[in-house]
């Protein structure tokens, strides 16, 4: 065991993997002798040569490209993009070929491939280094997506991203990289994907988070412990595919739900969380599903912390479920 | 460069015949969206020289990548006729066409381009060559500057077949992307062919990506200009072998 942050366990299961497979290769911008724009390639370049960490030219669409057609030959490319306010200009590739390539050939041709991307704001990035496009991935049929929240899981996820058969969306939480710090074991492990983690358990109240906003729902359920409000908090690890059992046991325990991105609201992964809640535990509620999110505009230059949501915000939308 | 018709055929190479072929499956489906029965269909003509010429330069492990027009690569892999106006009809089966190394995209026009790099990047350990087969609509598109720029960067070995009209000049944008660039008739198969086969052994010998622009008149099949007074024959044995054969399965 040693202790890493969040970019110290995505190097660190990217080296493994490569070590143990060599058809896991590594492409993007800057990923190779600059050791990425966040450091999570560093020292891959040295180790594996730039036959598989290449620096590409800019162009999201090449990378995700290109990286579709080397994942069906057979290789395991990750594809780092550096900002998902990037991801964009490859969105086509990635729900035109990425998502479909195994259903429009019969099943033949398959992209075993994965695209990291860091998300969300908090950094002072302003509107294009800040956003959190969870929910245009999570839309359509063919991905996966998962998003770690801590060290441990990041490495554990990630590596099973990279033996995953087809196509992974692994979003990375910038706001806390190097603040998320824990112990992470130095073995090849990984976490199967489509199990949420309790993070705390509770009986008044479940949060549900993901990613930099799992460490807003722990600040918020150690307040609300101080005003005698037991808080769960359900951290999802992975969206699509979606731990239902784990929410909907805590739905049916507390009959109280927050759920906290920061995402914009409307048409974000929470208001897919509020329907399926409802659709299978609607006699035990005992209050709306609240939702504390983004705001719906684009993510401001200077207002970024009236914009995220906080732990008090947080608390206040579980009063207002504890109070209807 | 002068457009010549092909000097009138009498003994038909295979290559021709392949190519009447195509024409044949080209006209039954043109004929069939005209009639209401087909989504619009994407004609070849004019380009049938092109599609026949191209996919027969490749070896059976090199991978091609195709666009909506009748797939003369999986005909040339062994893809029957009936199996494949089956897949062009009702879209059945693409896994047939899949299982011969031919990637049909039919998402944009130049959509392909970078995933067509990517197999040839990845395979060209294998000595694996990729064909990437193209219109000449594609230079508008972005994945066209994306896929070329990739191309040349990782100097991959893939040969563009472009079906074009010769109004645009490839040859300084290919420079442009540090790509070799070429032209030749697109009325003749064998002329396709040999370009074809010498792109393919450069990007073989690692010499890297080609540019093939391919001219075509799309007013009136190949077949037609070629003055073979043999195709409306060969047509209607090919029109007849694929109804059979569509009646037996």
């Amino acid at each position: 065991m040693s202790t890493m942050n969040i970019i110290q366990a995505v190097n660190h299961a990217m080296q493994l993997a490569m070590e143990r497979d060599d058809k896991v290769v590594v492409l993007g911008e800057d990923v190779g002798k600059f050791g990425g724009v966040f450091r999570a390639t560093a020292g891959l370049h040295e180790q594996f040569g730039e036959d598989r960490v290449i620096d590409t030219p800019l162009s999201e669409a090449g990378i995700i490209g290109t990286a579709i057609g080397m994942a069906m030959y057979g290789m395991r490319p990750i594809a780092e993009i550096q900002f998902a306010d990037f991801i964009f200009p490859a969105y086509d590739h990635i729900v035109t070929e990425m998502a479909k390539i195994r259903f429009r050939s019969g099943g033949h041709f398959t992209a075993p491939m994965v695209v990291r991307t860091p998300f969300g704001g908090g950094i002072r990035g302003g509107l294009y280094h800040s956003q959190s496009p969870e929910s245009l991935f999570t839309h359509v049929a063919g991905l996966k997506v998962i998003i770690p929240s801590n060290p441990h899981d990041a490495k554990g996820l990630l590596l099973t991203a990279i033996e995953d058969d087809d196509p992974v969306i692994f979003m990375e939480p910038k706001r806390v990289y190097r603040a998320a710090r824990g112990e992470v074991s130095e073995d090849y492990y990984t976490i199967p994907f489509g199990q949420a983690a309790v993070l705390r358990e509770g009986t008044d109240v479940t949060v549900i988070a993901y990613g930099a906003m799992v460490h807003t729902a722990m600040d918020a359920a150690a307040q609300a412990e101080n005003d005698g409000v037991s808080m769960e908090v359900i951290d999802l690890r992975s969206l699509i595919p979606l731990d239902i059992d784990t929410i909907v046991t805590s739905a049916k325990k507390t009959g109280r739900i927050v759920i906290v991105h920061e995402a914009p609201r409307t048409s974000g992964f929470g208001a897919e969380l509020a329907s399926l809640i409802q659709e299978h535990a609607f006699l035990y509620l005992e209050a709306p599903v609240q939702r504390v999110t983004g705001l719906d505009t684009p993510f401001p230059h200077t207002l970024e912390h009236e914009y995220l949501p906080d732990a008090n915000r947080i608390q206040q939308a579980a009063t207002a479920t504890i109070e209807f | 460069m002068t457009q010549t018709a092909p000097h009138p055929i009498e003994n038909p190479s295979i290559l021709w015949q392949q190519t009447a072929r195509i024409a044949a499956i080209d006209r039954v489906l043109t004929r069939l969206a005209e009639q209401g029965l087909l989504p619009p269909h994407q004609s070849c003509v004019g380009e049938e020289a092109v599609l026949v010429g191209a996919a027969a330069a490749m070896e059976s492990d090199d991978w091609i990548f195709w666009g909506r027009q009748v797939n003369a690569a999986a005909l040339a892999r062994g893809l029957s006729t009936s199996a494949l106006l089956a897949y062009q009809l009702f879209d059945q089966d693409p896994a047939g066409i899949a299982a011969l190394k031919v990637v049909v995209s039919t998402a944009g026009p130049a959509t392909r381009i970078p995933h067509a790099v990517g197999v040839a990047h990845a395979a060209r350990n294998d000595q694996r060559v990729v064909l990437c087969e193209l219109g000449d609509g594609v230079v508008t598109d972005g994945d066209f500057h994306v896929g070329l720029t990739f191309a040349g960067v990782l100097s991959a070995p893939v040969v563009f077949v472009i079906r074009s009209d010769g109004q645009r000049d490839f040859a300084p944008r290919g420079a442009g992307y540090g790509i070799h660039t070429n032209r030749v008739s697109g009325d003749d198969p064998q002329a396709v062919h040999d370009a074809v086969a010498n792109a393919v052994q450069r990007a073989r010998a690692g010499d890297g990506p080609t540019l093939l622009e391919a001219i075509v008149q799309r007013d009136r099949s190949v077949v037609q200009k070629a003055q073979w007074s043999a195709f409306e024959e060969e047509t209607a044995r090919a029109l007849a072998a694929a109804e059979a054969k569509g009646n037996a399965s």
